[in-house]
């Protein structure tokens, strides 16, 4: 039991802080890179257009890398912290849960029946539907009951299917050089990922973002129960719509370019919680630059650790966040 | 605010599964008059409460707030026009039941608030009255999970306070309180009636019901079996009928009030009735 007053940081300068370390770490990771690069000439050439080598470098590899990460991971931070306050449940997390790991056979199917090269459009659209497929079976099996073990049940189930619908996908994948392309994508990077793939699932991360973010005031109003929030005018229907499509959009898009990169939605939430004073509504926005800070130093580390082959970002978070989840597990239990 | 006159629900019926929580309950509420609704565990008094906050709607029969139906009368507005308590905190995860005081009561201002607006000032001097009358202002920094059971009832009735509603329904408010916290609790929602308000608040305690009601409701299996004056309401064989107990009547100060005194075997009545006085 916590029984301090909370001191707090007032709202506005919470998020301008956020939002600068967001954008210096994101800086920070244009700046590191295999590849020597000559920022100044790099930025130069790329202003006025010449195809230097540091221009490409900049613009093709470290640009996508970096936004790119940025973006994935405030999808990842505020669809934690919105999924949580949906289902009332700190452990509800697009990765635990299972919704990432439909997100990524959604994505898989689309590689796997040829319809990547058909259209721009159908790995996020896969990847979309897969997280929306996942979020509404969740709800449904889930969404009554109030424990974590409901959840991770369902979150289990889900992921079980996800998974052995992943797994038919590669043992019927035509050859072997093919189930290694998904197998390496299945474990999330942000590696090689082209300004065009940033492009096109940018917007939908930021649709995701609005809808999401909009809901603040009515998720607030969800922590005293759905009743009471009925009682207080909140169109509880039109909340979960908002909310499970909003974070289908932002982590389906997101997922479909990145792959699966867990435990980021459990972390940014759980970090930002105390600074909010464990308001849903404004947890949104900050775990989402939490998550964006720790997608973007999660992949700096990746490329600074002397590890070869380099590791996947998708690895790099399972690794920190897996213990993650179980200390918080644990703590749950002593209390 | 438009005001409403009344809430007015007939034939109200709802089941849970097989169950019939509602079997034809016909009931209003008027401004100005403190209602208590009683009856034994399992009445529906819960669920009635809800279904007269708009909260959840009924299977059959009609229910209109100032002669509105919810459809007319529109989400936002019905929350306006009627705060709703609800039984318990049960509801508060964890983690949200972290969130300070504060914060939770200044969730009753949402019906007020316009899209993306923070605070207003008339909004905050709302939730100070509120937590003011609800004697929880000492706590306003603290968060929910830290306060004890009837800490944090007070909290919650603050919140449901804040609507500044012209009718207030509320669900066991002084269930864990203690006989302080009681006896302030039920002389607030006097005064809020007399102040103009509707109020409705389900009681077990029928010595609160009976001393601070104007009228009381009692319902048994789903069904009103009697409404009225407190006096009329808990008479012996009423009252035996409902509760198989029966009451001591007293008076203190010009005040009336009842407290159940001793159970009535509900298949030896008439042995119990004969074998009494």
């Amino acid at each position: 039991m916590i029984r301090h007053p909370l001191p707090m940081l007032p709202w506005p300068w919470l998020v301008a802080v956020l939002l600068v370390a967001t954008v210096a770490l994101t800086l920070a990771s244009v700046a590191i890179g295999y590849a020597p690069l000559n920022l100044g000439a790099a930025i130069a050439g790329a202003w006025s257009g010449r195809d230097s080598m540091d221009a490409l470098v900049l613009v093709q590899l470290r640009l996508p890398r970096a936004l790119l990460g940025a973006f994935m991971g405030f999808s990842l931070g505020v669809s934690g912290a919105a999924l949580q306050g949906l289902l009332r449940n700190p452990l509800a997390e697009p990765g635990v849960i299972g919704v990432s790991g439909a997100a990524a056979f959604g994505a898989v199917c689309v590689f796997y029946f040829g319809f990547a090269g058909a259209f721009a459009l159908a790995l996020p659209l896969g990847g979309m539907v897969g997280a929306l497929v996942a979020t509404l079976l969740l709800f449904r099996m889930a969404g009554a009951s109030r424990s974590p073990t409901g959840l991770i049940l369902a979150g289990v189930a889900i992921n079980a299917l996800a998974g052995a619908f992943t797994a038919l996908a590669l043992n019927l994948s035509p050859n072997p050089y093919a189930a290694l392309e998904i197998v390496f994508w299945l474990m999330g990077s942000l590696a090689d990922r082209s300004m065009a793939q940033f492009l096109l699932a940018a917007p939908l991360m930021v649709l995701g973002w609005i809808a999401l973010l909009a809901s603040a005031r009515n998720l607030e109003a969800l922590a005293l129960g759905e009743d009471t929030a009925a009682s207080l005018g909140v169109n509880l229907q039109r909340l979960r719509l908002q909310l499970v499509l909003g974070s289908a959009l932002a982590v389906g898009s997101a997922v479909s370019v990145t792959g699966a990169v867990g435990f980021v939605g459990l972390v940014a939430p759980h970090l930002m919680r105390p600074l909010v004073g464990h308001r849903p509504g404004r947890l949104l926005l900050v775990s989402g630059f939490a998550g964006a800070m720790i997608v973007l130093c999660a992949d700096m580390a990746v490329r600074l650790l002397p590890v070869q082959p380099e590791l996947k970002l998708g690895v790099m978070t399972a690794l920190v966040g897996a213990p993650f989840l179980i200390s918080m597990l644990q703590g749950r239990r002593r209390s | 605010m438009t005001a409403i006159d009344a809430i007015a629900a007939s034939g109200l019926k709802l089941a849970h599964g097989a169950q019939l929580a509602l079997d034809g309950v016909d009931f209003t509420l008027r401004p100005g008059e403190i209602v208590g609704l009683i009856g034994p565990n399992g009445a529906g008094k819960s669920t009635l409460l809800r279904i007269l906050a708009g909260v959840a709607p009924p299977d059959a029969g009609q229910i209109a707030w100032g002669g509105q139906t919810a459809g007319e009368i529109g989400r936002q507005q019905l929350a306006r026009c009627v705060a709703w308590l609800s039984q318990s905190a049960d509801s508060l995860s964890d983690d949200n039941g972290a969130m300070r005081a504060s914060d939770i009561v200044a969730l009753g201002r949402l019906p007020h608030r316009r899209a993306f607006a923070s605070l207003t000032a008339a909004d905050h001097a709302a939730i100070d009255r509120a937590m003011d009358e609800a004697d929880c202002r000492q706590f306003r920094d603290r968060p929910l999970n830290g306060l004890s059971g009837g800490e944090r009832v007070r909290v919650l009735l603050a919140r449901a306070l804040a609507v500044e509603a012209p009718f207030l329904l509320a669900d066991e408010p002084a269930a864990a309180l203690d006989p302080l916290h009681q006896l302030q609790v039920m002389r607030l929602l006097r005064a809020k009636a007399r102040a103009g308000c509707g109020v409705l608040v389900t009681l077990h305690d029928l010595a609160l019901a009976s001393r601070f009601c104007d009228r009381l409701a009692l319902l048994v299996d789903g069904r009103k079996l009697a409404d009225g004056p407190p006096q009329a309401v808990l008479d012996d064989a009423i009252v035996a009928r409902a509760f198989h107990v029966r009451l001591a009547h007293a008076s203190h100060r010009g005040e009336n009030y009842v407290t159940p005194w001793e159970p009535v075997d509900p298949w030896a009545s008439n042995r119990t009735e004969d074998g009494h006085d």
